[in-house]
Parts: structure tokens; C-alpha cells; sequence
């Protein structure tokens, strides 16, 4: 990524590669610091994108380091954040849905009622407990028999 | 060089997660249930050699961690029993019934009142308005939870509260609890004599010896502890005179760990000890609506706790090898998630969190949030945990609002960024109040997030004791808490 310094101008400027960090990954990325950084996100060349990320306050080259590398931390985690909800999004809306349901005025009070064991749509297996491991987690390898 | 763990080739794992712990490898399933192995068994259990004959083998079966006829459908029950608290809806109400306070404590929010403020009480009309919300809410458990400042400030309206809230519960349709979290100080006999006779639970806070509590919960020119255990005596002398049981009936207590503490564990165990009291909770100081001079001067790292809990802990241990019977709270709370099926629906404690589904905040001019911490954060001026207003809203609006569904999809923590592979996602809550004003985000960056290095440090020592011969039998012990609510009931017609 190999961000730019620019002391002078109390800015960073840091390319990422979209094939990595897809485009709403850097803006999720980049609207963390808007309390604190000007940010103006442009189109670079060959599937970059160009993020200026300019101090509020005057900030010394040091902070200006520790702020690209903020930055860069922060797109891993935005990342991490998009595939785990992805991956998860079935489970959540399962969990959401219930919880959500349970608090109704009126169909909240059924459920309440209910004992969990007899009303499962939550156990519908949401959390995939019935899945094998290797199905569940995409490993095309051919299991060994044995255990 | 330690040997890279191999890939999977094992058809008969259950889901599971794992950690490392002291160079061993600590594997949990979605029901909680965990077994140790060696990295060596770790590596032949993952590339299915590990022999039925291994003495590991069986432990993992026992637990639940390889599949086997009616296994998964056992696990699954055991899910859906852990998550009891998805089948109902907010059973915790809590109510300010005043931001002014008697008391000056080092670490209070920002939202305090002098005593003498006016303005800041929640007044009778707003109070029966809260009472229509509570009510309409499905969950069968309805605990009305009064705090503050100090509650017992206004108590004409807590009186109120009570009396109105057990007419509209004649038929006795809900199991219908109140409770009071107050520094005790400014109650008469005539208002302990209404709180027993009416079942209020009372809550206060000892944060350990007299110096120390003084030093934090300062009180004009008197002492707070002082006045703290001869109210804790009236209670129990009140008690007494109803034939109470005093194993069920006593007045709760938590320490608040201040920066002052952090070198006193023992010594805030041993306060804790002389009281007689037979749980103690320790709680690290929180940022909720602090502002942040004053956590900078009395806030610490998530290691400096940790280090003062575990230190603290492992003494409360001895101490009940040595026959006296104590247990630290928050411990026994995580224990009910290892060691237990229970669901014990603790707010912090679970997937989702309370916020919103599972209790409410009414503030003393009835603006409604998803939780105390997120009614304090409205207290420094930002209201985005405030999800109506009981004035204009009914039970209905407030649980549908947008805010809601966002603090449950935050705090679910199977679908969150480190939580979701993170082997204590059985026992663990995440806070979205907590991340946004440490982080500025309601889902947390869980590898710099404080609240997760003291979950994962206290859950870490808990399993390493966990480990030792013994050890869960005693354990156990403190997973074991009496049902309290036949004296929390009212006595009086
Ligand atoms: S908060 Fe931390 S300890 Fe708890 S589940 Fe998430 S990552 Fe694990
Ligand atoms: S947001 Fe935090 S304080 Fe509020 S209920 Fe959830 S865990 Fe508790």
C-alpha cells in the first residue's frame, strides 16, 4: 500500500488495491476517521483507489505514520468484519429475527410462553451443529475413514 | 519450532473452537461444552487418527465434540436451552427516579445532581406512563429496577412505583420483582420497613475497607461505609423481625474497582469476608458517561484489572478451601455458561446483549434507551442509544425502533469479527455501548478491545483452575444460587 507522507500539507495518501480491499471496505474504512481526518477518496489507476487522509489538527510525521498505519489496520478489520457477516449472515438473521419476535407486544408474549424445546426455529440448526465439518467449511479434501 | 496444526480431515468433528492455553489446546463446542488436549492429540483429532483407544477420545465424546448417534440433536437442545432468554422479551426495566445525588463518588458520571438541584426528579404522571410501558411488555418476568443519582431521593415516587405497580399486577399474571440500587444513606426505618414488607430487593456498594470506600464515595465530612453497614444492619434486624430466612433475605453488595483498589485485593475480599457477606462483586470501573478527565484519573488498563481480579480470585478460592463459604460473582456468572445449561439471562453475558430485548431505561423525564450505559452516554450530550420517549411513544414504537435491531445484530456474538472463532463464544457478551465510546463504532476491533482482555483473562484463569483436580467440584459450588424470590415477594396485603 505504501502510503505517501505529505508533512507539509499535515496529509497521507494511501493507495489500496481493490482486488484486496474492495471499494466498500475503504469507505467503511475510511468514515472511522472522520472525527478526527479530513478524508477525500478518489479513483487511481489500475483498480486503486486514492485515500487522502488530512489531519484536522497539525500532526507531526510521526502521527502521520501511525496514522496510515491505522488506516491499514482499519481496512483489515472492515475485511474481517464484511466476511464474517457474509458467512453469518443466515444465523444472525435467525438470532435477530427471534429475539426480535420474542419482544413483540402481542406474538412476543406466545413465544414467551413456549418452551424453548417446543418451539424451534431457532433450533432449526442455524448454527449448522448438524453440518459436517468439512461441508460446512469448505474443504474439498476427501475425509479419511477412520474415527 | 512448534508443529503447524494440520488441516482437517475428520468427518466426525463436532463444531468446535479452540485456543492455546499454557501449551495446551482448549477446544469448546456451541453447548459449551469443553476437553483439553495436547497439541500433539489436537493434531491426530483434526487429521482423524486419533485412536478410539486414546484416553482423549472418550473425553471428547463425553463432551460432545465428535458426533455420534443423537448427538447433534442433543446439542442442539442444549442451544436452544442456553438461549432461553430469545424466547422473551425485556424483563429489566430500570428506572432513574432522580440524577441527584448525596454522595460525591471519585468515579460517578457525568450526569449527577447536587441533592439540592431541582428539575431532575422523575415526577408521578411520567412514572405512571413508564409503569404502561413496563406492562405492556410479553415477558412474563418483569423486574423494575430503581437507580440513579440515589433513588431513594425520591422516594414518594419509588413508593408510588411499587404500590401501582403490584395493583396492576392483582391477578398476579407476571412475576412481577422491583429492586433498589442505592448508596442506602438517607433511608429512615419507616421507608426499610416499606421496602422488606414490599419484597424490594436492595442493592448497595461496599468497595471494600473503610479507607477505601471513604476515599471513593466521598459524603460531606461523614463516612460513607459507615453509614453504608449500619443501614446494611437496619436491613438485616428488619429482616429478622419478619421471620425472614437470612440466607435469602440480605442486602446485595458490589465493589466498584477504582485505580485505589488495584494494589488491595485481598484486602477488599477480607471487607467483604467481616460483613459476613457470601458473594462478592467485582466490577472494573466503567467509561459509560464518565467524562474523560476523570477516567484518566481514575481508570486503568484491562490488564491492571485482570490483574487485580485474578489475584483476587485465587484468594476467594483459597479462602474456600479453608471452609469459608464465598464466591465472587461475575466468576460464578461465567461458570453458569461453562459449567451449566442455565440461562441466566444476564444482560453482559449473552448473545445478544440486553440492550433493548432484553431491558430498557426509563430517565427521570422519560426518555427511553436500549440500556443504563446507553441512557449514560445520552447523559454526555449524544443520544443514540435513546430509542423514545414514554411520553409520546407506547411499548410497541420503542421496541421497534431501528436502534433495537441494530444493538441486537452488534451484539450477537457468533456473527462478529473475532468473537465468532473465539473459543469463549459460549460464555462471552460483547457491549456495542461499551465500543462506541472506546472505539467510536458499535462492533468492536476485538484484539485492542479492553472489555475482551478481561473477559478473555478471567476466562483463561477460569479454565486453568478449572483444570485442576478438584477444582469443578468447588466450582460448581458457586453456579448452585438459591431461589431468592419467595422473600422478594410483598408481605403485606
Ligand atoms: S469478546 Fe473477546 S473473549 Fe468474548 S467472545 Fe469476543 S473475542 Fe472472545
Ligand atoms: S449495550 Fe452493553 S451495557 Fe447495554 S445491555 Fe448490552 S452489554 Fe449491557
Amino acid at each position: 500500500m505504501n502510503p505517501t507522507i505529505q508533512a507539509a500539507k499535515n496529509m497521507v495518501s494511501i493507495q489500496v488495491d481493490e482486488k484486496v480491499f474492495p471499494r466498500d471496505v475503504v469507505v467503511a474504512a475510511a468514515y472511522i476517521f472522520i472525527d478526527r481526518c479530513y478524508i477525500r477518496l478518489e479513483r487511481a489507476l489500475r483498480g486503486r483507489v486514492l485515500a487522502r487522509i488530512k489531519g484536522k489538527k497539525k500532526l507531526s510525521r510521526n502521527q502521520l505514520v501511525n496514522l496510515a498505519d491505522e488506516f491499514e489496520n482499519e481496512l483489515l478489520h472492515q475485511l474481517i468484519r464484511r466476511q464474517v457477516a457474509e458467512r453469518t449472515d443466515g444465523l444472525r438473521e435467525v438470532i435477530v429475527g427471534r429475539a426480535l419476535f420474542s419482544a413483540e407486544p402481542e406474538s412476543g408474549a406466545e413465544a414467551a410462553q413456549a418452551e424453548p424445546q417446543e418451539d424451534m426455529d431457532y433450533l432449526d440448526d442455524p448454527l449448522g451443529i448438524a453440518i459436517p465439518w468439512e461441508e460446512k467449511y469448505g474443504d474439498d479434501k476427501k475425509e479419511e475413514e477412520g474415527q | 519450532m512448534k508443529k503447524p496444526i494440520p488441516e482437517v480431515h475428520n468427518q466426525r468433528l463436532m463444531p468446535f473452537r479452540w485456543r492455546e492455553l499454557d501449551g495446551r489446546v482448549l477446544l469448546t463446542g456451541d453447548a459449551g461444552d469443553y476437553a483439553w488436549l495436547e497439541r500433539e492429540t489436537f493434531g491426530d483429532f483434526l487429521a482423524g487418527t486419533l485412536s478410539k483407544e486414546h484416553p482423549a477420545y472418550a473425553d471428547l465424546e463425553r463432551h460432545n465434540l465428535i458426533r455420534g448417534p443423537h448427538i447433534e440433536k442433543k446439542v442442539m437442545d442444549r442451544v436452544g436451552a442456553r438461549s432461553h432468554h430469545l424466547f422473551s422479551g425485556p424483563n429489566l426495566h430500570i428506572l432513574i427516579l432522580t440524577l441527584r445525588c448525596n454522595q460525591a463518588c471519585v468515579y460517578c458520571h457525568a450526569s449527577r445532581k447536587p441533592k439540592t438541584s431541582k428539575g431532575f426528579d422523575m415526577d408521578l404522571e411520567t412514572a405512571a406512563r413508564v409503569l404502561d410501558v413496563i406492562f405492556e411488555s410479553p415477558s412474563p418476568d418483569l423486574t423494575i429496577e430503581f437507580q440513579g443519582g440515589e433513588p431513594a431521593l425520591n422516594f414518594d415516587v419509588l413508593r408510588f412505583i411499587v404500590e401501582e405497580g403490584y395493583r396492576r399486577n392483582q391477578g398476579g399474571e407476571r412475576n412481577l420483582y422491583f429492586s433498589l440500587v442505592s448508596n442506602l444513606s438517607t433511608l429512615n426505618q419507616e421507608q426499610i420497613d416499606f421496602l422488606v414488607d414490599n419484597g424490594v430487593m436492595v442493592c448497595t456498594s461496599i468497595d471494600g475497607p473503610a479507607d477505601l470506600h471513604d476515599r471513593n464515595r466521598r459524603f460531606s465530612k461523614k463516612s460513607s461505609y459507615k453509614e453504608a453497614i449500619k443501614k446494611i444492619r437496619a436491613f438485616e434486624r428488619t429482616y429478622k423481625r419478619r421471620g425472614l430466612d437470612k440466607e435469602l433475605a440480605y442486602v446485595n453488595a458490589l465493589a466498584t474497582v477504582s485505580r485505589s483498589a488495584l494494589k488491595k485485593p485481598r484486602e477488599v475480599v477480607d471487607a467483604y469476608v467481616r460483613m459476613g457477606h457470601k458473594v462478592i462483586h467485582l466490577r472494573p470501573l466503567n467509561p459509560f458517561g464518565m467524562g474523560l478527565k476523570i477516567w484518566a484519573r481514575e481508570g486503568y488498563t484491562a490488564q491492571e484489572f485482570v490483574d487485580f481480579y485474578l489475584e483476587a480470585l485465587d484468594y476467594i478460592i483459597e479462602l474456600n478451601k479453608q471452609g469459608e463459604e464465598i464466591m465472587e460473582k461475575l466468576a460464578s456468572l461465567m461458570l453458569v455458561r461453562i459449567l451449566t445449561d442455565e440461562d441466566s439471562n444476564y444482560m453482559d453475558l449473552r448473545s445478544p446483549c440486553g440492550a433493548g430485548l432484553g431491558q430498557l431505561a426509563y430517565n427521570y423525564d422519560g426518555r427511553v434507551y436500549t440500556c443504563d450505559e446507553g441512557r449514560m452516554v445520552g447523559a454526555m450530550g449524544d443520544d443514540l442509544f435513546c430509542i423514545g420517549d414514554v411520553h409520546q411513544n407506547g411499548y410497541a414504537d420503542i421496541i421497534r425502533h431501528p436502534g433495537v435491531r441494530s444493538m441486537c445484530v452488534a451484539s450477537c456474538v457468533e456473527c462478529l469479527p473475532g468473537c465468532n472463532e473465539c473459543a469463549y463464544a459460549p460464555y462471552c457478551g460483547v457491549c456495542p455501548v461499551y465500543n462506541y465510546i472506546m472505539e467510536g463504532d458499535l462492533v468492536a476491533r476485538s484484539p485492542v478491545n479492553d472489555r475482551c482482555r478481561i473477559q478473555k483473562g478471567i476466562l483463561d484463569h477460569l479454565f486453568r483452575r478449572l483444570a485442576e483436580p478438584g477444582m469443578e467440584d468447588l466450582l460448581r459450588r458457586w453456579t448452585e444460587s438459591k431461589d431468592r424470590s419467595s422473600v422478594y415477594r410483598r408481605i403485606v396485603p
